[in-house]
């Protein structure tokens, strides 16, 4: 009777976390390795795996059981049950039916994991109203999404070529576009809830998880927010009641469950026959060793029995061997592991050695090539500053190649560039514009002019002279547009 | 906010104190005054409204007089959906003052002070007022010059402007986002607020922009009103969620054939302009909700942008008529949508079907009876492009709150591409080609080849939505 009640308590345990329908006629029929429990217990282990790793149970529900059985034996792999080894359940999902109740009870087998499922179960979809059909849309409904592709282009490479990628990125845009939306109400929501418990921390003596407290909690203050939260907030309460009421059932009768497992294991080593093969089955189930995983409630004896303390001694001895034996193993390896890492070390210094020698080379070489730009540079200048000299202080050159043109149309005119270069011949980098061209004109004018009229008073004063020393001479002034006439270049002859 | 919470405290500390002894007892009263103070707590997220420019200003008042009078109306007598509703929508786009006024969350912008000291006048006439300090302006327009409004106004004055508008956001108990309203036209309208709403999207990431713009007139208002079009859906493209449009020209048409007057004045227009706003902004919720939706404008950007690329959304309201012949008119949902679908009011996506560039729907329902409207048509899988999946083409709200003194009322709000913009983009190519008005721009700042990426930017959106019209065709065709 109580065994009955122990193993009903771990079904409804595992029932109210949500992993599923699970009787305890069918962890008997598991005991005697009937293989019509196979399927459940696959899903039943598939749904405790997704608890465990905090993922939904509905989204991931409609994959095959194939794949189920793929997942479970990659997690309960990584999760240090050899599940996946040679020894473990065999490839294909129809046999096995003990091992999985193994299994099973692997995942219960330490308080805090069958605690962390007792805070997980069912606990993903509550306390946020997110709107998951797009994230359904991307998990569950892959052939949905893909049959409209299909229909329309039927053969996949042409798809791809005509349009189905396009097709593509805009679905995947509109989904990034909902996921940026939906991100941004909850961070505006977040944000929401800083500012009332600000809020209400500034206007009452604070925020507090306690219920004794004179003030408004958390939980006061999200029900006097949202009515939709607070029932949802009962439901999950009453949910984790009984919950938390088929765990306390379930850790009461817990150590009767553990003494039947024992019970079982006895049972698949008596069937293998050999001790070293079932030695490695104890290992591949991971059952520990300190006490049948009953949290160290149940002593070796009491679990496997006085009728076979024969046994476990066997795979003490055995266990102790192999112990020593890897340890031999490992020392070898360490040895030659510090051999390898010599020679790589001394590779490695040789090699250091050789790149640093080449490095120095190469800086020289830079440095030689730098300094023969320079001459170049500083030789090229000077042919310029001749060349310039020989034309005038200041030389303006057409640069076609630099003119923009508009790759869009066909209507910007091809603009032209204009260099100017100093009298030392160095280019003035910038563009020579209209204005500035005509105010270097307009000096020259300027200076043109102020050599014009010193050329005149000078004259004039020699003119005064000569009139001065002959005095029958009469002088006649020139007119007074002569300046203007000269300065356009006209002479007096055409006047 | 303040209020309930204090109440809750006190309430709280009375019966602690009172029932100190009785261990766990709730008080049946208590939870039903906690869940009807939760009832008026849900009234929404509010929205700060930017009234940029003299259109931005005549419309952004008429929509929030109109707006504060659907919500005031007939305070007496309200029954509790109706004081659901006045709630949401106060919260939304008022707070309330120390004296008890309605103060709108609301800036308004100008470089004028003439449009803006109108707009704060009509709006002490209806009832409501803007706050002191939410009046900015200047002495000097921008001169329909949207380098100056963008490069000089904006510059200047842009951190002035944000001052106002981060006082108003610091008012708001939950900020949904901003409603910037301006044209396309002008120099104010046009480049001080597609320079606002950058500035916005700078400081508030989280938020949502939804702009709404005047289209100007195809005729012409302004000689360079392609350029300050284009460089401002350009920069609004990039910064804002949703762009709503309206077009001048289609008001226009409105006005005449259906609200009977001869010669529209901009009065006339802006009122239709805010009575489609009002439409769209009043509370509504989804028929399976039965609350309003808290988040106004994330609902709205959620259901019609879903895309980047798609931003455009057109409003279209009806019915649209004459004061003096609602009495007299007939309200049927059938004819309401079909006044939608069909006629000179459908949206462009049906006025032509080698067009059929519509990305996706919001249709709002307002009035009696929603449930018997039939939106079948409006809901076809093949009005939207094949990776909208089907359910999610429109989106349906409902509110059985008569709206403006219609029994009936629907407003269709289209993700589509304007009408105009490809002419507008045209003209704006036509005349940089030969380089008209150039100088005027680039001597506040703003050079060609500013002008050659907008351009770029308004080509590649035309070629998106031209490029949905064709893969909608041979969707049908296959």
């Amino acid at each position: 009777m109580e065994l009955r009640a122990s193993v009903g308590a771990l079904c409804s345990c595992i029932e109210t976390f949500g992993a599923g329908r699970l009787s305890p006629e069918i962890l008997r029929l598991a005991k005697h390795d009937r293989s019509e429990t196979i399927p459940t217990l696959w899903i039943v282990l598939y749904r405790l795996l997704l608890l465990q790793s905090q993922r939904e149970v509905r989204e991931t529900e409609q994959c095959s059981l194939e794949t189920k059985v793929e997942c479970v034996k990659v997690a309960l792999l990584a999760d240090g049950c050899g599940l996946g080894g040679p020894p473990g359940i065999p490839a294909q999902s129809s046999c096995g039916a003990r091992l999985m109740l193994f299994a099973v009870a692997w995942l219960f087998r330490r308080r805090e994991r069958s605690t962390r499922l007792l805070h997980l179960g069912g606990s993903t979809k509550i306390h946020h109203e997110i709107d998951t059909t797009t994230e359904q849309f991307i998990c569950g409904e892959r052939e949905a999404w893909l049959k409209p592709l299909r229909t329309q282009f039927p053969d996949a490479d042409k798809a791809v070529a005509s349009g189905g990628t396009l097709w593509i990125i805009h679905r995947l845009q509109w989904l990034a576009r909902r996921l940026d939306v939906q991100r941004r109400s909850i961070l505006a929501a977040k944000e929401e809830t800083r500012r009332l418990e600000h809020k209400v921390h500034l206007h009452t003596q604070g925020v507090s998880l306690h219920s004794h407290a004179v003030h408004l909690t958390l939980h006061d203050l999200w029900l006097l927010r949202d009515q939709l939260c607070l029932y949802q907030w009962l439901s999950d309460m009453e949910e984790q009641n009984k919950r938390l009421k088929a765990y306390v059932a379930w850790q009461e009768v817990e150590p009767v469950f553990w003494q039947w497992m024992g019970s079982i294991l006895n049972l698949e080593l008596s069937r293998k026959g050999s001790n070293k093969r079932a030695e490695h089955h104890f290992e591949m189930v991971g059952i520990p060793e300190h006490g049948g995983g009953a949290h160290g409630h149940i002593r070796r004896g009491h679990l496997f029995g006085e009728d076979r303390s024969d046994n476990s001694n066997v795979r003490s001895n055995g266990l102790m061997a192999d112990i020593s034996e890897v340890r031999q193993e490992l020392c070898q390896l360490k040895t030659q592991l510090e051999r390898l890492v010599d020679t790589r070390r001394t590779i490695f210094k040789r090699k250091m050695l050789e790149l640093r020698q080449a490095a120095e080379v190469r800086s020289d070489v830079t440095m030689e090539l730098h300094s023969l730009d320079d001459d170049s540079e500083r030789t090229v200048r000077q042919i310029r500053t001749l060349r310039r000299y020989s034309k005038g202080p200041i030389q303006l050159c057409l640069d076609m190649s630099r003119g923009r043109t508009s790759k869009l149309a066909g209507w910007r005119e091809r603009v032209s560039v204009v260099e100017k270069y100093t009298h030392e011949g160095k280019p003035i980098t910038g563009v020579l514009e209209a204005s500035e061209t005509i105010a270097v004109l307009s000096g020259q004018v300027r200076r043109l002019q102020q050599l014009l009229r010193c050329r005149q008073d000078k004259w004039r004063r020699q003119l005064e002279g000569k009139i001065a020393e002959s005095r029958h001479l009469v002088c006649i002034p020139p007119h007074k547009g002569f300046s203007v006439s000269l300065i356009r270049g006209e002479t007096s002859d055409e006047r | 906010m303040f209020l309930w919470i204090r109440h809750c405290v006190a309430e709280k500390r009375g019966t602690r104190n009172e029932e100190r002894g009785t261990r766990n007892e709730v008080d049946p009263r208590s939870l039903r005054t906690r869940v009807e103070i939760f009832r008026l707590n849900r009234a929404g997220m509010s929205v700060v409204t930017l009234q940029v420019g003299q259109c931005g200003s005549q419309v952004g008042s008429e929509l929030l007089t109109q707006l504060w009078k659907d919500a005031c109306g007939s305070v007496l007598g309200l029954g509790s959906k109706d004081r659901e509703y006045r709630e949401t929508s106060l919260e939304r786009f008022f707070s309330v003052s120390s004296r008890g006024e309605s103060v709108a969350r609301a800036v308004l912008v100008d470089m004028e002070p003439k449009a803006v000291r109108a707009s704060v006048a009509s709006a002490r006439r209806a009832g409501w007022s803007y706050h002191s300090h939410s009046v900015f302006h200047q002495q000097r327009g921008s001169g329909n010059n949207w380098a100056y409004g963008y490069g000089v106004a904006g510059t200047r004055w842009g951190k002035d402007v944000m001052a106002i508008v981060r006082m108003q956001v610091e008012q708001c108990d939950r900020l949904a986002g901003f409603l910037p309203i301006l044209s396309l036209a002008g120099g104010t309208g046009s480049g001080l607020g597609s320079r606002l709403t950058q500035l916005l999207r700078d400081e508030y990431p989280k938020a949502f922009i939804v702009n709404h713009v005047t289209w100007p007139f195809n005729s012409g208002e302004v000689i360079v009103q392609s350029y300050n079009a284009m460089l401002s859906l350009a920069a609004l493209h990039d910064a804002a969620d949703a762009v709503l449009f309206h077009e001048n020209d289609g008001l226009h048409d409105a006005c005449r054939q259906h609200l009977g007057l001869a010669r529209p004045a901009l009065r006339d227009l802006n009122r239709l302009i805010a009575q489609h706003l009002a439409t769209v902004m009043q509370p509504a919720r989804p028929p399976t909700l039965p609350f309003y939706s808290c988040d106004p404008l994330g609902d709205l950007a959620g259901s019609l942008v879903p895309s980047p690329e798609f931003r455009l959304v057109s409003v279209q309201a009806v019915p649209e008529l004459a004061e003096d012949i609602r009495d007299f008119t007939c309200y049927l949902w059938t004819s309401l949508l079909r006044d939608l679908t069909t006629g000179s009011r459908r949206c462009n996506s049906m006025k032509s079907p080698s067009h059929p560039s519509c990305v996706s729907r919001l249709l709002i329902l307002r009035g009696k009876d929603t449930d018997s409207a039939e939106y079948a048509k409006l809901a076809a899988p093949s009005s939207f492009p094949a990776w909208v999946p089907p359910e999610r083409g429109l989106t349906v709200w409902t509110c059985s709150r008569p709206l403006g003194g219609h029994e009936k009322s629907v407003a269709l709000l289209t993700n589509e591409l304007p009408a105009s913009l490809d002419d507008s983009l045209r003209r704006a190519w036509d005349m940089f080609g030969a380089r008209a008005y150039i100088h005027q721009y680039i001597e506040h700042g703003v050079t060609e080849d500013d002008f050659l990426s907008s351009f770029s930017v308004l080509e590649q959106v035309l070629s998106s939505y031209r490029h949905l019209a064709t893969s909608l065709i041979c969707d049908w065709i296959s």
